[in-house]
């Protein structure tokens, strides 16, 4: 007679609410006239759009570059959670920039940077090889 | 049926008889508008000025009711700390604006007013009761 204790399998579900700290954000800048930018002066303007639309308690919110390629004038931003409403808004309503119109373009915003290095827009598949394609 | 719930703000101006003799409803409206712009930005002035009033100001004791919405009265009463000046160019005027009291109704910061700051009669006084609504 067998006296093991049964032991039955529990479900339980834990939802973690904002649990990431970091969002990041793919932009990409466009200017009316061909204009080369800089790493530095892309955070000018990161900074000057926060200070525009939220002031100075807009430009204390802790936003990083973290790379920025100058010849497509695209980078990837990373900002706290809390801060990611602003700096989205901010960015959008930016037209100028030291007196050049110009217009920041969202690419991707997520909370995983692994997944800023691809998307399904962007991605074409490889073509198959002949070998492949006899098979 | 929706209700729109006010704060009243009730403040003391502090720079002396020249910062009294600046004081005027239009006056302080600008100011206080300017430092929302500051410290909070457009979105952050546009926002607080909606339902904004100067409701009274009193050239005698440099009492300021300023009215403004429920939802609006963290950015007001982060923003007046930094006035520094009030009044028009070239007439601005180097004051502080201390928050003395904030109430719900009108009648509980006369109350404040008349129990603990000053022993004034409101009704015999200059009575600025404009509305300086921006639209």
């Amino acid at each position: 007679m067998s006296s093991g204790k049964k032991t039955t399998l529990s479900y339980e579900k834990i939802t973690y609410r904002n649990a990431k700290k970091y969002f990041y954000l793919r932009v990409c800048l466009e200017f009316q006239e061909p204009t080369v930018l800089n790493a530095v002066e892309m955070h000018c303007l990161v900074t000057k759009a926060l200070k525009e639309l939220h002031g100075d308690t807009g430009t204390a919110l802790l936003c990083d570059l973290i790379h920025f390629d100058s010849s497509s004038r695209t980078g990837i931003l990373r900002v706290y959670c809390s801060g990611l409403v602003r700096l989205w808004s901010a960015l959008t309503m930016l037209s100028s920039f030291r007196g050049h119109p110009c217009a920041v373009r969202i690419m991707q915003v997520s909370p995983f940077l692994l997944s800023l290095s691809g998307d399904s827009r962007s991605w074409t598949p490889p073509e198959p090889t002949a070998s492949e394609s006899q098979n | 049926m929706v209700r729109l719930k006010n704060r009243y703000v009730l403040c003391a101006v502090r720079g002396g008889d020249s910062a009294l003799r600046a004081l005027s409803p239009t006056a302080v409206y600008n100011t206080v508008s300017h430092a929302l712009l500051v410290q909070h930005g457009m979105y952050g002035q546009a926002r607080c000025l909606i339902g904004m009033t100067v409701s009274y100001v009193n050239m005698k004791t440099g009492v300021v009711i300023v009215r403004v919405r429920k939802d609006s009265l963290p950015l007001l009463s982060s923003a007046l700390p930094f006035v520094s000046d009030v009044g028009f160019p070239p007439n601005r005027v180097q004051c502080n604006l201390h928050t003395l009291h904030v109430g719900e109704e009108r009648q509980r910061v006369r109350e404040a007013i008349t129990s603990t700051c000053f022993p004034v009669d409101l009704d015999k006084d200059v009575d600025a009761d404009l509305d300086m609504d921006a639209d």
